[in-house]
């Protein structure tokens, strides 16, 4: 039970990191990244590479985070600059970015799925179950970052700063701030996060194109279940519908996990629609 | 002016008509009594996708055996022409893409290869039939192999039963009476599990477990503590793709399960598994694999091996000879049946392959020979061990053949 419960915490951590990547841009540039989880894989991947040619483990950290940053920087110059604004239209753009990058992925590291080991894995006994050590490491970065993030949205003149151009385009640039510019770095940041995290899911899930889009769609579950724009909130929810998947695979049997998150969700969204702790936002009609 | 502003409009609407006239008529892909020059097959596999390795593999086999049938001559004279469309590894869109071809007004293809998955051939099949279309599959689920049903349908790899005998006389040999089993939720998982309970109950021994996984998971620890709960002699394990074997041995030590010994299916063994799983995962481990897939076992002539070793070993496929020798095989055994034939149609060879008896040093899968029968369009092959050997997990792929690593 407790080992299903630590396996549930390390795959709801990554769950909670793909919802923190997907808030950076929502609550700064106002765009749902769907691509934010193929960039984590190739982050994976640069891992792989820099694994291969012999590179420190902190090196490897660096170059992923700026190849990842370049490549969300280069997908909001193509699929998301030019859109019209109040569409939505990059709903659809970005899910065409995540398709490119399973193309690139696939085509530069090839479709074999990769083993990333930056150090050993042996399971680490704890309260009665085991854990891989990069379990432990991925609980350790969900929280950080969702607790580290939340206070700087809601601290920090550049997060309310970001939190404003989102709520209100039109109002954020008579305050004389670029948002083009605030784009270009939520989407820079998010790209160094995914490249940064990315290293650390590969070591849990193995460098593989396709597995991005399970991490997406996971990941938007936590995010909508912790609440749109709450880093809290994606920590709570990604390590929650974690646990649940889990749980249901181990006590009522295997592939029930999905079921049971989807109910979570159904259940969420019908009964709190704004999320766990999401705050419920008015729109004049 | 005008009037040469007009006469050259007319030259040119007049050549956009002729290059339309010309576009519009069939491609240049005949089939049967009709055909000009070419024998055309079309793959329809997840040529990307998490199968896109392993369709590329094939690819690269029946490429490479088509190359070689072709300097000979050809099927009846005709050039093997390999087309590849990309149905994802998804039933429903293989279903779209094969409809869209036989309904696409162009002479049809002279064989389908119909799949990389079971679930993709099952759903192909009730559309190639009244086609009367040849097709061949390395697909292994038993419903496949229904000759009444599915009378130009024929298997090239050997059956779960052929792969299993194996890993069957392991488990008599080292005394094995409790089996836990951790196969993917598809048609190729429900098969594995059937036979392998059938084998089990041979040498009075029971699956003590069986644990079913969503092959889109992220992580298998939890399926794989169930199989240990059931407290098994050794667990049983197999993968669709080369993303869940990795993640099945990665479960497999956080599950802390290395001490209970691991048989990796046929799924997995294809794969090099040491390329996705650290070396703890993988020990206390076999596989069942192709004896001539193994570094000097010389099952198979030189004059096979070497031309496919090559091109496996140029592409660099991480896999080895495995994948690329039954798309090998597949071309190979086409230009057997098709000798017996007048013309070499896709038609009159199903006809030749129903009765078709592949003699020994022919095949690279089975250097023994095989045979189908009206009874069963799968390889009937010679031998208790279906032409294969278990080694150790952790053994690489060194220039596309197996170095045996203990």
């Amino acid at each position: 039970m407790i080992t299903s419960i630590w396996a549930g915490l390390t795959t709801g951590s990554i769950y909670t990191l793909i919802a923190i990547g997907y808030n950076i841009t929502l609550t700064t540039a106002g765009v749902l990244n769907f691509a934010f989880a193929n960039i984590v894989m190739v982050g994976a991947f640069v891992a792989v590479t820099g694994i291969a040619m012999g590179l420190p483990i902190w090196l490897i950290f660096i170059v992923a985070a700026v190849v990842g940053a370049l490549v969300a920087t280069a997908e909001e110059r193509v699929a998301v600059r030019f859109l019209p604004k109040g569409q939505h239209a990059e709903l659809i753009t970005t899910i065409g970015a995540s398709t490119v990058l399973i193309g690139a992925t696939a085509l530069i590291w090839g479709s074999t799925a990769q083993r990333v080991e930056l150090f050993p894995q042996n399971p680490i006994s704890l309260f009665g179950g085991q854990v891989a050590p990069n379990g432990l490491i991925l609980l350790a970065a969900a929280l950080i970052f969702g607790l580290g993030l939340h206070l700087f949205n809601t601290r920090t003149k550049y997060g309310l700063a970001s939190l404003a151009h989102a709520a209100d385009r039109e109002a954020t640039m008579l305050r004389g701030i670029n948002v083009r510019w605030l784009s270009i770095i939520a989407f820079a940041a998010s790209g160094a996060f995914a490249g940064l995290i990315g290293p650390l899911v590969g070591m849990s899930t193995t460098a593989t194109p396709f597995i991005a889009i399970t991490l997406a769609i996971k990941g938007f579950i936590a995010l909508y279940c912790g609440g749109v724009g709450s880093q809290a909130g994606a920590v709570i929810g990604g390590l929650g519908i974690g646990v649940i998947e889990a749980l249901a695979n181990l006590l009522i049997g295997p592939n029930y996990g999905d079921f049971a998150v989807f109910a979570v969700f159904l259940a969420i969204l019908l009964i709190r629609p704004q999320g766990l702790i999401g705050t419920r936002m008015l729109r004049s009609v | 002016m005008k009037r040469h502003v007009t006469i050259t409009a007319a030259v040119g609407i007049a050549a956009v008509a002729a290059l339309a006239a010309c576009s519009s008529q069939p491609a240049a892909t005949p089939s049967g009594e009709a055909n000009g020059g070419t024998f055309r097959v079309a793959m329809i596999v997840g040529q990307t996708g998490p199968l896109a390795a392993t369709a590329a593999d094939f690819q690269l086999g029946m490429q490479t055996a088509a190359d070689l049938v072709n300097k000979e001559g050809g099927i009846k004279g005709k050039k093997i022409v390999i087309d590849v469309i990309d149905d994802k590894s998804d039933p429903t869109q293989a279903v779209t893409k094969l409809q869209g071809l036989i309904n696409s007004g162009e002479e049809q293809p002279d064989l389908i290869y119909a799949g990389i998955t079971s679930s993709e051939t099952l759903a192909m099949l009730p559309i190639l039939t009244p086609a009367k279309l040849l097709s061949m599959s390395q697909t292994t689920n038993v419903q496949i192999n229904d000759p009444a049903q599915y009378p130009y349908h024929f298997g090239i790899s050997p059956t779960n039963e052929d792969t299993l005998k194996v890993v069957a006389n392991e488990f008599k040999e080292k005394g094995y009476k409790k089996i836990g089993m951790l196969v993917p939720g598809d048609a190729n998982g429900d098969d594995l599990v059937k036979t392998l309970t059938n084998y089990a109950k041979k040498s009075g021994a029971e699956i003590s477990g069986v644990e079913k996984y969503d092959a889109n998971g992220v992580d298998y620890t939890v399926q794989y503590q169930r199989v240990l709960n059931s407290k098994p002699d050794v667990v049983f394990t197999d993968a669709s793709g080369p993303a869940p074997a990795g993640r099945i041995f990665q479960a497999r030590v956080t599950a802390g399960g290395t001490d209970v010994p691991l048989i990796a299916g046929n799924g997995i063994a294809g794969q090099n598994p040491g390329k996705s799983a650290s070396a703890d995962a993988v020990a206390n481990c076999t596989m069942p694999v192709f004896k001539f897939t193994i570094e000097g076992s010389k099952v198979a002539a030189d004059s096979l091996l070497d031309p496919l070793t090559k091109a496996t070993t140029e592409k660099g496929q991480t896999g080895g000879i495995f994948g690329p020798g039954i798309g090998f095989d597949l071309i190979r055994v086409i230009a057997k049946a098709s000798e017996s034939t007048k013309s070499g149609t896709g038609e009159q060879i199903a006809k030749a392959m129903g009765t078709l008896k592949v003699p020994a040093d022919y095949s690279i899968q089975y250097p023994d020979g095989f045979s189908y029968s009206a009874e069963s369009h799968f390889p009937t092959i010679k031998g208790d061990t279906g032409g294969k050997e278990l080694i150790p997990c952790g053994s690489t792929v060194e220039n596309s053949l197996w170095k045996i690593t203990e």
